[in-house]
């Protein structure tokens, strides 16, 4: 699962790559090595799974919303994480990426898919509130292609995102 | 092959003598003319001053240290760069935290010393002793450079020399607000001629349209830099949109074109004729006057279109024209900071709003900053030495951390610094003496 990880994080920074600043806290400027965005692109994988397991699990009263609810400070927060945070932060997408597999396949495809795209609008709205609408609409929808074709490898939940 | 230093060929010193094509100095004429103009000839300027430093720095460097703080000064302030010997560095205007002052490098810029100007007049210099059919020896290097070309090509080159000409001239110290005076003035006794002609808001515009089509066409010749482009590029599409937005909302034909007069006379009648004053001074007027969604607007046009041709130059083949986009970027994001900070400075009672103002104008100049060093890194490049650079720093990334850690440095070079096209992702991972 690790490999699946790394390769959605790869997968998803290019599509990070001139969005990073959006993310930093105000007043920091030109600073976004490329550490910065594979981390950011761990916290979006993870933040999509979770999202994920909440709208299947009802663990939270408002499913979703709840997960996503600190994003910008999960963000922030891994940002400026020291380098042997990474690790920690790569297993804790791990473990999500596990349940929300284990889930996944309990499920009927269009359980799956109803339950993927909850999770969507949820990433929506909470990353509508740190990057401009028209940009989060294009992070959202890789965020998922990702994490639906890489980590839970489910081709039948698969979108056109064209 | 564009020398730092060039003199006539010594007889009896011996050097190695390369045939250099007319496309070859084309393509470094146009990279050096896009640098000087892309931002400002003094961004050029004040690169070249901190490479100096720094390649010095790097050369005498003592024990272990790998990474700098270079406090730069100069005339309109002072700024702070982080420098690591494998060639990423970062820009701020703050003092680094928990940097003492003694560690700092101080590099000073002084107005006189204009490096990139230099360099131009090198180069007009190896295009005339070329073009009159001598050997040109590069000042440092053991090589001596000549061209034997058609007579078609020495058409293509005596352009390229008036070209380059007319950069130089387009250098001076006041040649934007000088340009941009010569503009205006016209424009104020023409819209005063035509006010007492009760013309419609359309003729209004059609006034605009020569000096703005001029100065477009003066940025296409490399003789406008981004605040004098950006002027007249601002100055037309924000009073077209204020135009389409008056026309609809008055019964009266004439009030629409009252209306667009005040801010077609708020542009050309003052005194103002530095044209990096007039843009943030146009958006604060409108954004005073209640028209801030309407410069939103066409800031995130400029955005969008400076994104998209960054992302035009970095899909670019083999064959193109790769620093041609990535000079079209630096307006359109220049223009959009501008306005995105005017917008800023009229949005207190909206944090929201403030904060969407104030990312985006970062994020603006993040790109443009980015598209500049990209065009500063391709002038670098005319003798493959940042090229080298690139490849002994991926050299190090295989030894140390193997194909993962070549893919990051790869990824930072060309999705996050615009250094090449994408199509050199493969040439630049692939080990040694396979390409």
């Amino acid at each position: 699962m690790r490999q699946q990880i790394e390769e959605a994080k790869r997968e998803l920074r290019r599509s990070l790559a001139g969005q990073t600043d959006w993310f930093l806290p105000e007043g920091s400027r030109h600073f976004d090595p490329v550490s910065v965005v594979g981390t950011l692109a761990v916290v979006l994988i993870t933040a999509f799974l979770r999202g994920f397991i909440d709208e299947a699990t009802k663990s939270a009263e408002n499913a979703g919303r709840e997960t996503f609810r600190d994003l910008k400070q999960a963000c922030a927060t891994a940002i400026g994480n020291k380098p042997g945070d990474d690790e920690a932060q790569l297993a804790e997408a791990e473990r999500a990426a596990r349940h929300a597999r284990e889930l996944a396949q309990t499920m009927s495809p269009a359980q799956r898919t109803a339950l993927i795209e909850q999770s969507e609008v949820a990433l929506r709205r909470a990353l509508d509130e740190i990057v401009p609408a028209p940009r989060a609409a294009v992070i959202v929808t890789e965020v998922r292609t990702t994490v639906v074709t890489r980590v839970l490898a489910l081709d039948d939940a698969r979108r056109d995102c064209a | 092959m564009m020398p730092g230093g060039t003199v006539p060929e010594t007889a009896g010193e011996a050097t190695a003598t390369w045939a250099i094509s007319a496309a070859r100095l084309q393509h470094d004429g146009r990279v050096l003319a896009r640098c000087l103009m892309a931002l400002s000839p003094s961004s050029i300027d004040l690169k070249l001053c901190v490479d100096a430093a720094f390649r010095q720095h790097l050369a005498s460097a003592a024990g272990a240290q790998r990474q700098w703080w270079f406090q730069v000064r100069t005339p309109n302030g002072t700024g702070y760069i982080y420098a690591d010997a494998d060639g990423s560095g970062r820009y701020q205007r703050e003092p680094p935290d928990g940097v003492a002052a003694a560690q700092l490098i101080t590099v000073a810029l002084q107005p006189e010393q204009r490096p990139a100007l230099r360099l131009l007049d090198e180069f007009l210099r190896l295009l005339g002793g070329l073009l009159a059919g001598q050997r040109i020896r590069i000042v440092g290097e053991a090589t001596t450079l000549a061209w034997q070309g058609e007579s078609a090509e020495h058409s293509q080159l005596i352009e390229l020399q008036r070209v380059l000409s007319l950069t130089r001239a387009a250098c001076a110290d006041a040649y934007a607000e000088q340009t941009t005076r010569e503009h205006l003035l016209p424009l104020r006794g023409q819209l005063l001629a035509h006010l007492a002609a009760r013309v419609q808001h359309s003729t209004l515009l059609d006034l605009l349209a020569p000096a703005c089509d001029e100065v477009r066409r003066l940025r296409a010749a490399y003789r406008a830099d981004a605040a004098l482009a950006s002027w007249f590029m601002v100055y037309q599409d924000v009073l077209q949109r204020l135009a389409a937005r008056l026309a609809p909302a008055t019964d009266a034909p004439d009030h629409g074109a009252a209306e667009l007069v005040r801010y077609i006379a708020f542009g050309c009648a003052g005194g103002e004729c530095d044209p990096a004053m007039l843009t943030p001074a146009l958006a604060s007027k409108l954004a005073r006057d209640g028209f801030a969604d309407l410069v939103a607007a066409q800031a995130a046009d400029y955005l969008e279109r400076g994104e998209r041709a960054i992302a035009q130059a970095l899909d670019s083949g083999p064959d193109d024209d790769f620093t041609a986009p990535l000079y079209a970027a630096t307006l359109d994001l220049f223009a959009a900071r501008q306005l995105y900070a005017a917008l800023a400075l009229h949005t207190a009672n909206d944090p929201n709003r403030l904060r969407l103002y104030r990312k985006s104008a970062d994020h603006a100049e993040e790109k443009c900053v980015r598209a500049n060093n990209a065009l500063f890194v391709a002038l670098q490049n005319r003798n493959g030495c940042k090229l080298a650079e690139h490849r002994q720093r991926l050299q190090q990334a295989r030894a140390g951390g193997g194909a993962a850690a070549v893919d990051d440095v790869v990824f930072e070079l060309i999705e996050m610094a615009y250094f090449y096209p994408r199509w050199m992702a493969a040439r630049l991972a692939a080990s040694p003496g396979a390409t």
